[in-house]
């Protein structure tokens, strides 16, 4: 029974060691064979900004009316409220151009 | 309300604020729009004196607002939390894309057309500054 168990711990023990190598930060798990040689390049992080970067020569949909204000609703810890709050609330953002916030008062919290 | 905290409260139980509702409401410090439900209902829409004067435009949509009760309880029932949740976010695209019998009356033709044109592209916040951008994945967002 010993000997079983500390087989098994053993067998853990290099299935730990094998996964911890394999998965360092600089290895490639696809990096095997053919696939070794097609991996040549990274992805180059594209920062996020005002201004949207096209892909592919699509013409992207931009929402740039300016908001004519701030509305606050009062926002408390129940579904009906939340919904009610999110549809007119979306309408207000979309449909008139408002920025709403969804404010909890003090003491709902 | 009255500090300027908020300016508007959508689900408003008149009955639980009876008092304080009836002394502000009379005195014109708090404006009733009415109710989401029907019009009997003690679930108020109850505004500051100040959404009127910098958004009447706003104003005037909540007045209109109306959620048949049973529509009001399936979309907030969809509402679950946790990593698989359903957000009020999701439930509301739901809504406007299946109860498009209710919520159009609410706003004049451009006002749905500007609301049906978010929805068709996939924008789910309430933050403008995010903005759908074919062909990227997910949403592209300003940082200013």
């Amino acid at each position: 029974m010993k000997l079983r168990t500390l087989v098994l711990i053993g067998s853990l023990f290099a299935l730990g060691i094998s996964a911890a190598v394999a998965c360092t930060p600089d290895a490639d798990p696809f990096a095997v064979g053919q696939r070794q040689d097609e991996r040549i390049g990274t992805a180059t992080p594209r920062p996020l900004g005002a201004t949207p970067v096209v892909v592919d020569g699509e013409e992207p949909t931009v929402d740039d009316t300016p908001a004519k204000g701030v509305v606050n609703f009062a926002e408390v810890n129940d579904n009906t409220v939340k919904i009610v709050n999110f549809i007119t609330a979306y309408v207000i953002v979309y449909g008139y151009f408002y920025t709403v916030e969804l404010v909890t008062p003090a003491g709902e919290a | 309300m009255l500090t300027g905290e908020v300016d508007a409260a959508l689900v408003a139980n008149r009955t639980e604020i009876a008092d304080w509702y009836e002394k502000n409401v009379e005195s014109g410090a708090l404006l009733d729009l009415g109710t989401v439900y029907n019009d009997q209902s003690d679930y108020r829409i109850l505004a500051s004196p100040a959404l009127q004067a910098k958004a009447p435009e706003v104003a005037d949509f909540l007045s209109r607002v109306k959620i048949p009760d049973a529509v009001v309880a399936e979309a907030a029932g969809r509402i679950t939390t946790g990593r698989i949740g359903v957000s009020p976010a999701v439930s509301s695209q739901i809504f406007f894309k299946q109860q498009e019998a209710v919520w159009t009356p609410w706003v004049d033709q451009q006002t749905a057309t500007f609301v049906r044109d978010a929805i068709a592209r996939g924008e789910n916040s309430l933050n403008r500054k995010c903005i759908k951008v074919p062909g990227a994945i997910g949403m592209v967002c300003s940082d200013t």
